[in-house]
């Protein structure tokens, strides 16, 4: 499927937004915090450009998609780091296991392991986005922008969802639907993920 | 191009140019061309004599070594066309300092390693066209496998090229960061070209490498 006018604009501001964030945007964090957020970031604007360049049909690659799982995985590793960091060791070999994981599964056979490497490394990273700033900000930390970082961690999470539903088969909306609406998703949640960090 | 004049009319890719379409009279052309690369070299000259010399060879291989002499002797012509590619940013640099320095080389050597992913990508899509002109290209002499490492070849030493000048001119470790996140694309693909045979994965290394030296270029005169 190629992709629309608006959706190249959309990327044309993901790549702005991401660009903008690696070189300047990010805030007065350790540099082990700022690898993790580049590395997400990072993922972001090549698989833009990946988009920009082959269309929808680069989402079907085996190595674009085990690559799209770093997103919220370093993004998750960064936000442990900075707020939680007694469990960053822990949650960082955790990380990385379950991307090694989703890698391994994904270039061997075995359809469920594939499935529940990604439901481990995706779904506890997603939790992580989406409800650890929010308890922070619950609980009295007084930084509005966390808010931010949960919406985006909650746009990831639809955007995947959305993929992984239409790969087994059983879609939640129609494939024409899904592939208009995905990359306006995708630039809300670079676009809060920046607001946020 | 007035010396290619033949060749371009028997490729489909070139046929429509304004030469061998016929839009432009080839004494137009030539006139045309001398007289901007004559006023062109001695206004470098006048600008500095080694930002005169280096624009002038760029000039002599191009249009001499590589066009004239090569072309359509040797696919190893495109390293020549390289080299001139490679002259206008170390002119720029030799312009500002005065001298040639061995950043200046080192973005020169980029582009030269980056011009074999254009010029043998092209070589590949449109290896038809070439054969048909009588051009010996990378795809035909050697055959497309050999021809898929070089780009990839040259593709990471471009981009290594680039990364080292960065890294020798001090540009922020923003900058840095960024221009690393897009080498990774860009080595990646490179790689994904060996693996993977497909014509549009080359042609996307090929728009790929575009974008990154179009980046690259950009982060050095925001960044620099």
């Amino acid at each position: 499927m190629k992709t629309s006018v608006i959706d190249k604009f959309c990327l044309l501001f993901i790549l702005l937004i991401a660009s903008y964030e690696v070189v300047k945007g990010m805030g007065d964090y350790d540099n082990t915090a700022i690898l993790f957020f580049t590395i997400g970031f990072g993922v972001i604007i090549i698989a833009s450009l990946l988009i920009l360049i082959f269309n929808f049909e680069i989402l079907t690659n085996r190595f674009v998609i085990v690559a799209a799982a770093l997103i919220p995985i370093s993004f998750a590793i960064a936000i442990v780091r900075i707020f939680y960091s007694e469990y960053y060791t822990y949650y960082l070999i955790f990380g990385i296991i379950s991307f090694f994981l989703i890698l391994i599964t994904r270039f061997t056979r075995g359809k469920t392991l594939s499935i529940l490497s990604i439901i481990i490394g995706h779904g506890t990273a997603g939790l992580i986005i989406v409800f650890l700033p929010f308890i922070l900000f619950i609980s009295g930390n007084p930084k509005f922008n966390l808010l931010s970082i949960s919406m985006g961690g909650a746009l990831i999470g639809m955007g995947g969802g959305l993929l992984a539903f239409l790969k087994t088969g059983k879609p939640i909306l129609s494939e024409k639907t899904i592939f208009t609406i995905l990359l306006p998703i995708l630039f809300l949640m670079t676009l809060f993920f920046a607001l946020g960090i | 191009m007035y010396f290619d004049r033949d060749i371009d009319s028997k490729m489909k890719r070139t046929a429509h140019r304004p030469l061998p379409s016929g839009k432009i009279k080839p004494k137009e052309a030539l006139a045309l061309g001398i007289f901007f690369s004559v006023t062109g070299t001695l206004w470098a000259f006048l600008l500095s004599p080694l930002y005169g010399l280096i624009i002038f060879a760029g000039l002599f291989f191009d249009v001499f070594v590589y066009t004239v002499l090569l072309k359509r002797k040797t696919p190893w012509s495109v390293i020549w066309g390289g080299i001139s590619g490679g002259m206008p940013i170390l002119a720029g640099r030799a312009l500002a300092l005065g001298k040639i320095d061995w950043i200046g080389i080192l973005f020169a050597v980029s582009i030269l390693l980056w011009i074999p992913t254009h010029i043998l990508t092209f070589s590949m899509i449109y290896y038809k066209d070439y054969h048909k002109a009588g051009i010996p290209t990378f795809p035909s002499i050697y055959g497309f496998r050999y021809t898929r490492l070089i780009i990839a070849i040259s593709s990471i030493g471009a981009s290594l090229s680039i990364l080292f000048g960065f890294l020798s001119l001090g540009i922020s470790w923003g900058y840095m960061r960024l221009l690393a996140i897009l080498t990774v694309g860009f080595i990646g693909l490179a790689f994904m070209t060996i693996i993977k045979k497909s014509e549009k994965i080359n042609f996307g290394l090929f728009k790929y490498a575009s974008l990154y030296m179009l980046g690259a270029m950009l982060m050095l005169i925001i960044g620099g």
